[in-house]
């Protein structure tokens, strides 16, 4: 048994190791993230952002984003548009209380990154491409959301924006 | 003339403005909903004394220029007015870092009848004096 100590002891390193650079790729996110939208009238911003963030820009292939907003905390700025907001005629937060993105595909675009992936809104599941930067521990993103394509209030398609440009900024740490 | 009315208001004015901060601070009390970055004791006392100050030029105005029942339109009209801006609070959009926009309007919708009725409150001291 002693003979073999050092041999399984490098085993169990090396295991142990290549776990570390696993964990290594999990980032928390931190409170201060914000994921604001603009479709003129309304805008505003949600909280509640959850989710696992594993990311290595030297491992693309093993990154991959599984996040979700609540949508009951959409703020707009006006209490009445909030409630208006997660009224089963809008985003219906009862039904659907989160907006969900998961990844399938990260990869490396000019400066930045894109993850391909499924965008769950308003129980329509789309897939898209979501162009976004690391810097300095923080993920910063953009994407234009049009509400039609997810079934939100088709039946007033003039009523407010259509397309949503949707900014997003999530600090993380290890 | 117009120096009673102008006592009047500031009078007004500053009956609004206690009203309204005994008001604000019961509401943060109650709601636990801190609004104070747009409704301080500053911005309620310099809104209420303007407000108070408008309506004593609104009165001279209605006392000079309307012949017949001037005080009961000038009444009228003010409390339809204070009505009215009911639209203001329900329409405004806050700051995103304002927590509980649902709860703004429920401080500011009854603080916008505070000048009004410190208004009328102080009526029958001021139209006395007069006769």
């Amino acid at each position: 048994m002693k003979k073999h100590f050092y041999a399984i002891a490098s085993i169990v390193i090396l295991f142990a190791s290549a776990f570390t650079a696993i964990q290594s790729m999990d980032w928390k996110i931190s409170d201060n993230y914000s994921v604001k939208f603009d479709g003129g009238d309304p805008s505003g911003e949600f909280k509640g952002l959850k989710g696992t963030i594993s990311f290595d820009p030297g491992n693309l292939k093993d990154s991959k984003f599984a996040v979700s907003i609540d949508v009951a905390s959409i703020n707009t700025g006006n209490g009445m548009k909030n409630t208006h907001a997660k009224s089963a005629m809008w985003l219906d937060a009862e039904k659907f209380p989160l907006i969900s993105f998961t990844s399938k595909e990260i990869s490396k675009v000019g400066s930045g990154y894109e993850a391909k992936g499924t965008l769950d809104m308003h129980g329509v599941q789309k897939e898209i491409t979501l162009p976004f930067t690391f810097d300095g521990n923080v993920f910063t993103g953009n994407i234009s959301v049009n509400r039609m394509d997810y079934n939100i209030n088709t039946a007033e398609p003039n009523h407010g924006g259509q397309v949503m440009k949707v900014d997003i900024n999530v600090p993380v740490s290890k | 003339m117009f120096k009673k009315e102008f006592v009047h208001g500031i009078i007004a004015g500053i009956l609004a403005s206690i009203a309204g901060i005994i008001y604000s601070h019961v509401y943060f009390f109650s709601n636990e909903a801190d609004f104070s970055s747009i409704v301080n004791v500053y911005s309620v006392i310099g809104l209420n004394i303007a407000a108070c100050v408008v309506i004593a030029f609104l009165h001279a105005a209605s006392l000079k220029w309307i012949k017949k029942f001037a005080e009961l339109v000038f009444n009228l009209a003010l409390s339809i007015l204070s009505f009215a801006l009911i639209v203001i609070p329900l329409s405004i959009t806050l700051p995103l870092n304002v927590q509980f926009p649902e709860l703004f309007p429920g401080l500011v919708i009854p603080m916008l009848f505070f000048p009004a009725i410190a208004w009328f409150t102080l009526n029958p001291v001021f139209s006395s004096r007069e006769k």
